[in-house]
């Protein structure tokens, strides 16, 4: 029987884009906490507390995350710049939403 | 200059916004934003981590269950050997079997035990007619 899916929160914010690792550092922990449980749990990324330009480095940093962790979503997605590369995120089948939890799933 | 020391200072009153206290409640802002950052991402782990342990130790109740029903179900069928010797050497039996096939092989185990079971149970029954007839 399917389980509902676990989910679990990474919040952008400033400290993404000042503090070098800052990224590595909380996918590592993320990977060590939910090392044997990776299909059950729901990445949500989330753009809530900051709405920043959207970079290359960031799609690749989206596509690490993706490898690990097969349930992967953008939240809280109104306001951030995506400069084109929110129909990467979609061709790398991670939805984007707009808002929140109530976002649709 | 830390916050603590910009509180602690001696500031001329303003009269209209200046960029001193602008910078002051920029930074309050941010730090504001942050905490309620790590404060929901911790929370959501902890609250992933606790679901986590919920499912796992579901996963092991229904494997213990399993086990216990197998228990009870070779105790139903060693029950009604009447020889101590066999009794309790098929009785020490039942750990050995359970280690060697393990928790998860716990279904097909039932099937091989109650074999197990009716062998021995068939030899007992036939000793002791044999036994029997000897003595006669």
């Amino acid at each position: 029987m399917a389980s509902t899916l676990i989910p679990v929160l990474f919040h952008i914010t400033q400290d993404y884009y000042t503090e070098k690792g800052h990224f590595w550092e909380r996918f590592m922990s993320a990977k060590r906490l939910y090392g044997g449980h990776t299909e059950d749990v729901l990445i949500m990324i989330s753009y809530r507390f900051y709405k920043p330009a959207i970079t290359r480095k960031q799609i690749e940093h989206f596509a690490e995350v993706k490898r690990t962790f097969p349930h992967v979503v953008v939240v809280h997605a109104k306001g951030v710049q995506w400069n084109g590369h929110d129909a990467e995120l979609k061709g790398m089948e991670i939805p984007v939403f707009e808002e929140g939890h109530n976002a649709g799933f | 200059m830390s916050a603590l020391e910009w509180l602690e200072g001696d500031h001329p009153r303003c009269t209209a916004p200046c960029e001193e206290h602008e910078l002051f409640f920029k930074s309050l802002s941010l730090i504001a934003t942050k905490s309620a950052a790590f404060e929901t991402e911790m929370l959501s782990h902890l609250s992933a981590l606790q679901e986590i342990a919920r499912r796992e130790q579901v996963g092991r109740d229904i494997r213990a269950h399993k086990i216990l029903d197998q228990l009870a179900s070779i105790e139903a069928k060693v029950g009604h050997v009447t020889n101590g010797g066999l009794k309790d050497a098929m009785m020490d039996l039942v750990p050995v079997i359970l280690n060697a096939r393990g928790n998860v092989q716990v279904e097909s185990m039932k099937s091989r035990a109650k074999i197990i079971t009716a062998a021995i149970s068939g030899a007992a029954a036939v000793g002791g007619a044999l036994i029997g007839w000897l003595l006669r």
